[in-house]
């Protein structure tokens, strides 16, 4: 007992060295940094959080925890780090919902812009458009001609209201003036179900669900929702190629620090994460769940989440989703 | 080797109430991307199984459900424990599910294709209808007073509804906080409900009244091969539905267990004893949530899709050593099936060997006075609706459901169908709305079906019962 309290003492005085030292930030990191997931463990998101936080703990000399604070549409892990001190041993790791909840919600408990710092992009990869087989169309435009000749009858399913999947088809419903019906799922599991028994006929989802289903004849793959082709289902042909211009939705998942985070820390943060995203394992990882390393600058991380935000709001608007 | 691993991981950390198994597989998840992939499959899946079986421990020895699986479990379970049958209600617990999960499992290596091709039939219509039929057995649950019951089922229901609505994300009754936006978590109202009150009289009574009779002599008593011979049938029963529950996507343990048990009392001879320390009461739910693991295994590696958050931490495991779930898999990797198949039967011999033998230790926690057992039950709780979603707020929800499970015991509002309300209103919620979004608002869409048609008749069937029966009594207390 003795020892375990003698040891506690070394510890405790140890942590409060570390804290008196993380004042200057030429020695960061001088503990463990928390990477919050904004999700429940087990998901794309986390997934890729293990991934970085691995490969970045081997550079920065200190462990990485991954931290899952799940729930409200990573407003509640969100929330956390805005409240975390801006010391970069705290890190957020968001997805693309994260430029959508602005227009999803009226009250937000932070401004999405000016209480982040960007640290940098992680990875992106596209959505994948499928149909059910029993749908005759096979290319974009067939469908587009399929779904106007049966205007409110068709209807497509979702990961829930404002989740990149909803506003993907939604935008393609804009750009192709199509009218079908919304079906909300909770998550991408619970969509499944549905659209292999041919309740519902259309989704946009991620590749790593459903291009297994596509390869076994159970799902059509009809396109992919990136500017340019996937390297996971090089077969398929974006929308721009089919014809419809201007439309492209990337699923994205990046860094962000609290943002009052000095900017050397913040430096170094994204000098790392450069280096884990050209780590051979990492990218072919992250392939693995159909996405491509994308490294970057911060600047190039910030203005992307400043250019999805007005995008989705519009979309969101032209829906008729109002903000809760 | 890695089985074993896993397995015991599962049923320690099954058996912690708040430390879910599907936790404990995102936990495991990380570890397995250096292995191979047979054993880091085989590891994971041992996890899943030995915290379904490790749910019942503290079902029955703290009345506390370790997993929300073993909710049902805790009804006749702690009633035995308390009586000095904890060995026996464990060891019937552990035959029990290794029953439940090989039966299972049996089906699926056979009737993979068929069952999975049915389960893709039930659309929310369907299981809308099932989960109402499950929820008919509050009427089951109420004991004494039918009532009391149906308040206690309503209030399970309601404090389900607190929380963002995970269709159109419509904040319902937050008050607005964000933390309630994340609704109230199955497991931290579990904790609450269930643990709490315990505590709380454990402590009232301490001071006041002489110490509760100690079972002096909580030997490891195990349950003879008659008990269990005689149950057979049952066993059958219960392993049927739940692999039948599991395969169905978005259903899961809870369901079935609240199913079996219902199943078990209803067509036991003498449905008095349950909820008082009937063998049965234990052996149903946890044959059944065990099978539901061979279950839900059905359509994720005949369809790729992950039927609970367990199946979809495991579907990540198969993600990343290259294998995807679905039909394809059967063709490209079956000899990986089978030694997957083979790993489930190690993972139940693991557990049989390892409860069997930790069964003696166990017991032993009886013999704890109550009063500072309640003190270690207290940190347990702590520590588990902390863990959860690492959330300080939910160990206030945790004590706010304890006072109110508390106040529940006083005016004798039966806590049972709250939880039942809880564990299935999400569904019942969900399922009813996606089938009115499906059908553009018409109910047409329940009765178009003729599976749904069964359940609904069933559900008429089963209150109408209980209706008849209990005017029945109350005239025979009249008369």
């Amino acid at each position: 007992m003795n020892f375990l309290v003698r040891i506690a003492v070394v510890a405790a005085a140890l942590l409060a060295a570390g804290t008196s030292v993380a004042q200057s930030t030429a020695s960061y990191p001088t503990r463990p940094v928390r990477l919050v997931v904004p999700f429940a463990p087990g998901g794309t998101n986390d997934a890729i959080a293990r991934i970085i936080a691995e490969k970045l703990a081997l550079r920065l000399g200190q462990p990485v925890v991954v931290d899952n604070r799940g729930g409200a549409n990573m407003v509640v892990g969100s929330e956390i780090v805005v409240r975390a001190n801006p010391d970069g041993h705290t890190i957020l790791i968001v997805g693309a919902g994260y430029a959508v909840n602005p227009s999803l919600r009226r009250k937000l408990p932070y401004d999405s812009l000016r209480d982040f710092a960007p640290i940098g992009l992680v990875a992106s990869g596209p959505y994948v458009m499928v149909v059910h087989p029993s749908v005759p169309a096979k290319t974009v435009g067939e469908f587009i001609a399929w779904v106007r000749s049966r205007p409110g009858q068709v209807n497509y399913a979702s990961t829930g209201t404002g989740s990149p999947p909803h506003l993907a088809a939604e935008l393609f419903k804009v750009a192709a003036a199509l009218d079908m019906q919304h079906i909300p799922y909770k998550g991408g599991g619970a969509v499944l179900p549905d659209l292999l028994g041919g309740r519902v006929s259309l989704f946009f989802g991620s590749v790593s669900t459903l291009k297994p289903q596509v390869q076994a004849g159970k799902l059509r793959g009809i396109a992919v929702t990136t500017k340019k082709r996937s390297p996971a289902m090089p077969e398929l042909p974006t929308f721009i190629e089919s014809g419809v211009k201007g439309y492209e939705v990337t699923g994205w998942y990046g860094l962000l620090a609290p943002g009052k985070t000095p900017p050397a820390i913040l430096d170094r943060l994204n000098r790392e994460l450069q280096q884990v995203l050209n780590d051979a394992d990492a990218r072919k990882r992250l392939a693995r769940r159909g996405l491509e390393a994308a490294p970057g600058t911060a600047a190039d991380f910030s203005a992307l989440i400043r250019s999805e935000i007005p995008k989705w709001a519009k979309v969101m608007q032209a829906a008729g989703v109002k903000p809760e | 080797m890695a089985t074993t691993l896993g397995t015991v991981v599962g049923l320690v950390i099954g058996s912690i109430p708040g430390l879910t198994f599907s936790m404990a597989l995102a936990l495991m998840l990380p570890f397995t991307f250096g292995m191979q992939p047979v054993p880091a499959i085989a590891m994971l899946l041992g996890v899943f199984v030995g915290g379904m079986t490790g749910g019942s421990v503290s079902a029955i020895l703290l009345g506390i459900p370790g997993t929300p699986s073993a909710a049902a479990t805790v009804f006749d379970g702690y009633p035995m424990a308390l009586q000095g049958k904890a060995g026996q209600a464990l060891g019937a617990a552990v035959m029990a599910s290794a029953f439940g999960g090989l039966f299972s499992l049996l089906v699926m290596i056979l009737l993979l294709e068929h069952v999975a091709a049915v389960a893709i039939k039930f659309g929310p219509a369907e299981i809308f209808a099932l989960v109402l039929f499950g929820l008919s057995t509050i009427c089951g649950l109420a004991q004494e007073s039918m009532v009391r019951g149906l308040v206690a089922g309503v209030i399970g229901l309601m404090l389900m509804i607190v929380g963002l609505d995970e269709l159109d994300g419509v904040a319902r009754l937050t008050f607005g906080t964000v933390q309630l936006q994340q609704g109230v978590n199955l497991l931290v109202a579990m904790i609450g409900l269930f643990a709490v009150p315990q505590v709380i009289s454990a402590f009232i009574d301490h001071g006041r009244a002489a110490p509760a009779k100690m079972p002096e002599n909580v030997r490891a008593q195990f349950p003879s091969m008659k008990d269990l011979r005689d149950r057979l049938w049952l066993m059958v029963r219960c392993a049927g539905i739940g692999t039948g529950i599991g395969a169905i996507p978005g259903t899961g343990g809870p369901i079935a267990a609240f199913l079996a048990y219902d199943h078990a009392r209803r067509f036991s001879g003498s449905p008095q004893n349950f909820g008082k320390g009937e063998l049965s009461g234990v052996v149903a739910p946890e044959t059944a949530n065990n099978a539901v693991t061979g279950g839900t295994m059905i359509p994720l590696l005949s369809l790729g899709i992950p039927g609970d958050p367990a199946t979809a931490v495991i579907l990540g495991g198969l993600l990343i050593h290259g294998l995807h779930p679905g039909p394809m898999l059967f063709r490209t990797h079956l000899g990986t099936i089978y030694a997957l198949y083979i790993a489930i039967v190690l993972a139940y011999v693991v557990i049989l060997i390892v409860q069997l033998w930790g069964i003696r230790l166990f017991v032993r926690v009886l013999q704890v006075p109550p009063h500072l057992l309640a003190v270690c039950i207290i940190v347990l709780c702590v520590l588990g609706s902390y863990a959860i979603r690492n959330s300080v707020f939910d160990v206030y929800l945790m004590g706010i459901m304890g006072l109110i499970g508390y106040l529940f015991q006083r005016i004798r509002i039966p806590i049972a169908p709250v939880v039942l309300g809880l564990v299935l209103g999400e569904t019942l919620e969900q399922q009813y709305r996606t089938a009115l979004i499906l059908s553009e608002g018409s109910h047409s869409i329940f009765f178009e079906s003729g599976v749904a048609l069964v359940f609904f008749a069933l559900t008429a069937l089963t209150v109408g019962l209980q209706v008849w029966s209990a005017s029945r009594r109350r005239a025979a207390v009249q008369a």
